[in-house]
C-alpha cells in the first residue's frame, strides 16, 4: 500500500514539474502562437501540376499561385486588375524614348523575409537565375526580349543599390514587358540566402524547389508533394499592410467531389474547380458565395490550311464558323461557365474586342461551302486531348458537339482523342488537320495572343496551322511595340477583324473561372494569372 | 550447393533480368509518338525552346546512343533526373515509395488475417457452411476488378454510410506528422500525434481493403486446398492416433506443412502489391509509387518511367528470392540447387 502511494506521489511530482515547464515555455510568446482558424485560409485545389516553387522556374497554375505569394516583383497588378501595373518593389520606373531601356527605382529600406536588405543586386541576380537555370520552361519570357545567359550581365545592371536598368536587345511591347515584370519568373530572390544553398553550380535551384527566399507577404512553411503547400505570413513583410490571413494552405484536392465534401464539412474556405451542378448545390445552402471571373484564355478549333486543302479557302473557314452552335455550347455543355468570344483577345485584357458576328446559320454555312466548291462536303480528322477543358466541359463532349454541328453542313469529323503530349507533338510538327485546344495568357498583354495567333514568324499557333499572312504579321509586330493608347487599340481592332473574318481559328468560348467561397471569407480578389490574392483576404 | 552459392547465382540472374527490363522499357517508351521535351514545356512554349530542351536532354541523339548513356548512368547508381519535376528519380522514388509500402503492407495484413483463418475454417469444415461462404468470398475477391471494387467500397462506406473518409491520406483539417519514415500512420505513431494516427488509419482502411481483397481470395483458396491435401496424410493420422488434440494436430502438424504454397503466394503477392497499386492509388488519391507511375506516363517522363519499372522488377526479384529462402525454413528437406 505504502509503495503504491509512493509511486503515485512521484508520478504526481513529475507530472506537475512537466506541466510547469511547459507553461513556462509557452507563456509569454503569444506572437508566435499558431494561426487560429480565423487566420488560416484553406484553398481546396489541385497542386498536382506543380513542378517547382523556385519562382524563376515556376510555370504551372498552382506553382504560380504560390510563388506569387512568396516573392515580391518590381511591379504588380492589384485586386484582380490585369490592365494597369502598379508599384510593388519599385516605387517608379521610366522607359527610354526608343522603348529599349527601362530604369526601375527601388523603394528604400525594403527587407526580405530573412531580414536582409533588398538591393538592386538582388534584382539583377534574379534575372541571371531566370536565364541561366537549365531546362527552365519559363526562361523564354525573358529570352524573347533578346536577354540570354550570354548577355544578361551587360543587359541587366545595377548602376547603384537602388536602381535597376534593363536594356532590351529586341524591341518588345511595353505593356507585355511590364506584365512580365509582375510575373514570378522575375520575382526577386534574396541573393545572400540563395547563394548559401548552391550545390553543384545549380543557382540554388535544388534548395529553392521547396524553400522560399523572397519578400512577398508569405514564406513557404512546407510543400508536401501531392498533399499540400503551406505558407505562413512573412514577419518582415513591408510591401503592403500585414495580411490578416497568417497561414495559407493549398490543399491538394483534385477531385471536385472531394472539394465539395470539404466545403460542406467546413474543411476548406475556397474551392476552385467545382462543376456547375456542385456550385448550385452550395449556393442553395446560403452559406457560400460564388465568384465568377473570365479566365484570360480561349478555347478554339484550329483548322490547318495546308493539310486540309479545303481550309485554304477563306469561305470554307467562314462556313465552319457559321456552322457552330456557340450558344448551345455555352448554355448546355458549360452550364453558363463561359462567355462568347470570337476575336482572339479575351475579355479582361487590353484590346478586347466584344464583336461577335457569328451565330449558327446552317443555310449560310452551306451556301458558303457551295460557293467554295465543297458543296458535297469533305472529311477531316480532329485532334482533342483526353482532358477536361477550362470551364468544366470534357474535351470529348465538346468534340461530339462540334462533330454533330459540322455534320449538318456535310463536313465529316473523325474525332481522335489523344494524350495531350501526343496531340501537341503532331500539332507542333504542323501535321494536324484540325485541333481542339486552349490558349491561355502567360502574361496579361494582348501581344501574348496576337503573336501566336497572328504572326507566322513566331512559329506558334498560326505556324502550326500553316497559316501565313505577312500583312497581319506586320500589324502584330507594330501593335506589340506600342504603349497602350488609341493607336495600339486601333491596331488590335484591325488584327481582330482579320482573325474573325479570315483566320483559321474558330474561337468557341472564353471560360469562366468559378470559385465557391465560404460566407465568412471576404475580400477575395481573383487575378486571372495568379488567382487568389491571399494577402487581401479577411475572415469574419 | 549451399545457401550462399545459391544466393549469388540468383543475384547474377537478377542482374540479367534487370538488364532485359531496362532494354525493353527504354525502347518502348521512346517509340511512343510524342516528344518528352514538348510535353514538359507545355502547349504554349515557343518552338525554339523545345529544340533547345531536346538538345539539353540529349533527345536529339540516336536511340542506341541514348540507351548507352542511360545504362552508363545506371551502372554508377544514377537513375537520372525526372524531366517533369526536375529532381533525381532516386529521390522521387524514395519520396513516393513509403506511402506504397504502407498501403501494400496494410493490404497484406488484411489478406493474411482474413485469408488464412477463413482458409483453415473452410478446410476443416469442407463442404460445410463456412466453406461455402469462404468460397463465394474468395471468388468475389479474385474476380472483382480493383477499380470497380474501389468505387463500390467508396460509395458504400464513404458516400452512403459515411463511416470512413474518402480519397486521400489524411483529412485536410488534421495536422500532418513530421516526415520521419514517410509512412504517415507510422510517423504519427512515432510522434505521438493521435489525431493524425486515427485519421490516417481511417484513410488507410478502404484502399488497403480494396488492394488486399484479391490477395485475400488467393491466400484463402491456397490455404484451403493445401490444408485439405495434408489432412489426409499418414502423419496426421499418426498424430491423431497419438491422442494429440485436434487443435495441435491442425496448427502444429498440418498447417505448418500446408503453409509452403501459401508463403509462395504471400511473397509474390507482396511484390505485386508494391508494384501493382497503380489503380488503387489513382482512385484513392494515394501519394505512392502507383500515382507517380501514372503521372510519369501521362507526362512522358522517361527517366521516371524507367525508374518505376526497374523498382518493380527489383521488388519482384527480391520477393521471389525471399520466398525461396522461406521454403528452406519451412521444409528443411528442400536443398538449394
Amino acid at each position: 500500500m505504502q509503495s503504491k502511494l509512493r509511486f503515485y506521489g512521484a508520478a504526481l511530482a513529475i507530472l506537475s514539474a512537466m506541466l510547469f515547464a511547459s507553461a513556462a515555455c509557452s507563456g509569454p510568446s503569444t506572437s508566435t502562437a499558431p494561426p487560429g482558424p480565423k487566420e488560416t485560409l484553406i484553398i481546396a485545389t489541385s497542386i498536382g501540376d506543380a513542378v517547382t516553387l523556385d519562382p524563376q522556374q515556376a510555370y504551372e497554375f498552382s506553382s504560380i499561385d504560390a510563388t506569387h505569394e512568396l516573392y515580391g516583383n518590381l511591379v504588380t497588378y492589384a485586386k484582380g486588375d490585369t490592365t494597369t501595373p502598379v508599384p510593388q518593389m519599385a516605387e517608379k520606373w521610366e522607359m527610354s524614348p526608343d522603348g529599349m531601356t527601362w530604369t526601375f527605382h527601388l523603394k528604400s529600406g525594403l527587407k526580405f523575409a530573412s531580414g536582409n536588405p533588398v538591393t538592386a543586386d538582388d534584382v539583377v541576380y534574379s534575372f541571371e537565375r531566370a536565364v541561366n537555370l537549365p531546362k527552365n520552361p519559363a526562361a523564354w519570357l525573358i529570352t524573347q526580349m533578346g536577354i540570354t545567359s550570354d548577355n544578361v550581365a551587360q543587359q541587366v545592371t545595377a548602376p547603384d543599390t537602388q536602381t535597376v536598368q534593363i536594356k532590351l536587345v529586341k524591341s518588345f511591347a511595353p505593356g507585355a514587358f511590364l506584365a512580365i515584370m509582375a510575373y514570378p519568373t522575375t520575382g526577386v530572390v534574396d541573393e545572400k540566402v540563395v547563394k548559401e544553398h548552391i550545390t553543384n553550380n545549380d543557382w540554388g535551384h535544388a534548395w529553392m524547389n521547396d524553400h522560399s527566399a523572397g519578400s512577398g507577404p508569405y514564406v513557404l512553411e512546407r510543400w508536401d508533394r501531392a498533399s499540400q503547400i503551406v505558407l505562413n505570413s512573412n514577419p518582415n513583410y513591408d510591401l503592403g499592410p500585414a495580411p490578416a490571413i497568417r497561414r495559407v494552405i493549398y490543399k491538394h484536392t483534385p477531385e471536385s467531389a472531394a472539394q465539395l465534401d470539404l466545403m460542406q464539412k467546413g474543411g476548406a474556405d475556397i474551392a476552385t474547380t467545382l462543376t456547375a451542378e456542385q456550385l448550385n448545390q452550395l449556393q442553395g445552402t446560403g452559406n457560400f458565395n460564388i465568384i465568377k471571373k473570365p479566365e484570360l484564355s480561349l478555347i478554339y478549333l484550329g483548322l490547318d490550311v495546308k493539310n486540309v486543302p479545303a481550309f485554304a479557302n477563306p469561305k470554307v473557314r467562314q462556313a465552319v464558323k457559321y456552322a457552330i452552335d456557340y450558344k448551345g455550347i455555352i448554355d448546355h455543355l458549360l452550364s453558363g461557365n463561359g462567355i462568347l468570344l470570337q476575336g482572339i483577345i479575351p475579355q479582361g485584357m487590353y484590346g478586347y474586342d466584344p464583336n461577335t458576328p457569328y451565330q449558327q446559320d446552317i443555310a449560310k454555312a452551306k451556301s458558303l461551302l457551295a460557293e467554295a466548291g465543297y458543296g458535297s462536303g469533305f472529311t477531316i480528322d480532329m485532334l482533342a486531348a483526353n482532358d477536361a477543358l477550362a470551364g468544366g466541359v470534357s474535351a470529348s463532349d465538346l468534340s461530339a458537339k462540334l462533330k454533330s454541328d459540322l455534320a449538318q453542313i456535310g463536313i465529316t469529323v473523325n474525332v481522335q482523342m489523344e494524350q495531350a503530349s501526343e496531340l501537341y507533338t503532331t500539332y507542333r510538327a504542323q501535321k494536324s488537320q484540325a485541333v481542339l485546344a486552349r490558349w491561355g495568357a502567360d502574361y496579361p498583354d494582348p501581344d501574348d495572343f496576337a503573336k501566336p495567333f497572328g504572326d507566322y514568324s513566331t512559329k506558334s499557333l498560326a505556324w502550326r496551322l500553316n497559316w501565313n499572312d505577312p500583312d497581319l504579321s506586320k500589324l502584330v509586330e507594330q501593335a506589340g511595340a506600342l504603349p497602350n493608347g488609341d493607336q495600339r487599340a486601333q491596331l488590335y481592332k484591325q488584327i481582330g477583324e482579320t482573325e474573325i473574318n479570315d483566320g483559321p481559328f474558330v474561337s468557341l468560348y472564353q471560360p469562366l473561372m468559378t470559385y465557391a467561397v465560404a460566407k465568412d471569407v471576404q475580400n477575395v480578389y481573383v487575378n486571372p494569372v495568379w488567382h487568389i490574392e491571399a494577402a487581401d483576404v479577411t475572415k469574419k | 550447393m549451399g545457401l550462399l552459392a545459391y544466393g549469388i547465382r540468383r543475384v547474377i540472374l537478377m542482374v540479367a533480368v534487370l538488364f532485359g527490363v531496362t532494354l525493353i522499357t527504354f525502347f518502348i517508351s521512346h517509340v511512343v509518338p510524342a516528344d518528352p521535351a514538348a510535353a514538359y514545356l507545355g502547349p504554349q512554349a515557343p518552338q525554339s525552346e523545345v529544340e533547345h530542351l531536346r538538345q539539353e536532354l540529349g533527345l536529339d541523339k540516336p536511340l542506341p546512343e541514348q540507351y548507352v548513356i542511360y545504362l552508363g548512368g545506371l551502372l554508377h547508381g544514377d537513375l537520372g533526373v525526372s524531366i517533369h519535376d526536375d529532381r533525381p528519380v532516386a529521390e522521387d522514388l524514395a519520396t513516393y515509395l513509403p506511402a506504397t509500402i504502407e498501403l501494400a503492407s496494410a493490404a497484406m495484413l488484411v489478406a493474411i488475417f482474413i485469408g488464412i483463418p477463413t482458409g483453415v475454417l473452410a478446410a476443416v469444415y469442407k463442404d460445410g457452411l463456412p466453406d461455402q461462404i469462404g468460397r463465394v468470398f474468395a471468388l468475389t475477391g479474385v474476380s472483382l476488378p480493383v477499380f470497380y471494387l474501389a468505387l463500390v467500397l467508396l460509395w458504400l462506406f464513404y458516400a452512403t454510410l459515411g463511416w470512413l473518409p474518402g480519397p486521400g491520406e489524411l483529412s485536410p483539417y488534421v495536422e500532418p506528422p513530421t516526415n520521419i519514415t514517410g509512412m504517415l500512420v507510422v510517423d504519427a505513431l512515432l510522434e505521438g500525434n493521435v489525431p493524425a494516427f486515427v485519421d490516417g488509419l481511417q484513410h488507410l482502411a478502404l484502399p488497403s481493403l480494396t488492394l488486399g481483397l484479391y490477395t485475400t481470395g488467393i491466400i484463402m483458396r491456397m490455404t484451403r486446398s493445401s490444408l485439405l491435401e495434408v489432412l489426409w496424410r499418414d502423419y496426421i493420422r499418426t498424430a491423431r492416433a497419438k491422442g494429440l488434440t485436434e487443435r495441435v494436430v491442425l496448427i502444429s502438424h498440418a498447417l505448418r506443412n500446408a503453409m509452403i504454397p501459401t508463403v509462395t503466394v504471400i511473397g509474390l503477392a507482396y511484390g505485386s502489391l508494391l508494384s501493382g497499386a497503380v489503380l488503387t492509388e489513382t482512385i484513392f488519391a494515394w501519394p505512392g509509387i502507383g500515382r507517380y507511375a501514372t503521372d510519369s506516363v501521362v507526362t512522358l517522363d522517361i527517366p521516371a518511367i524507367m525508374g518505376v519499372t526497374l523498382l518493380a522488377a527489383v521488388t519482384y526479384s527480391l520477393a521471389n528470392l525471399a520466398v525461396d529462402i522461406a521454403y528452406g525454413y519451412l521444409d528443411p528437406r528442400i536443398r538449394y540447387t
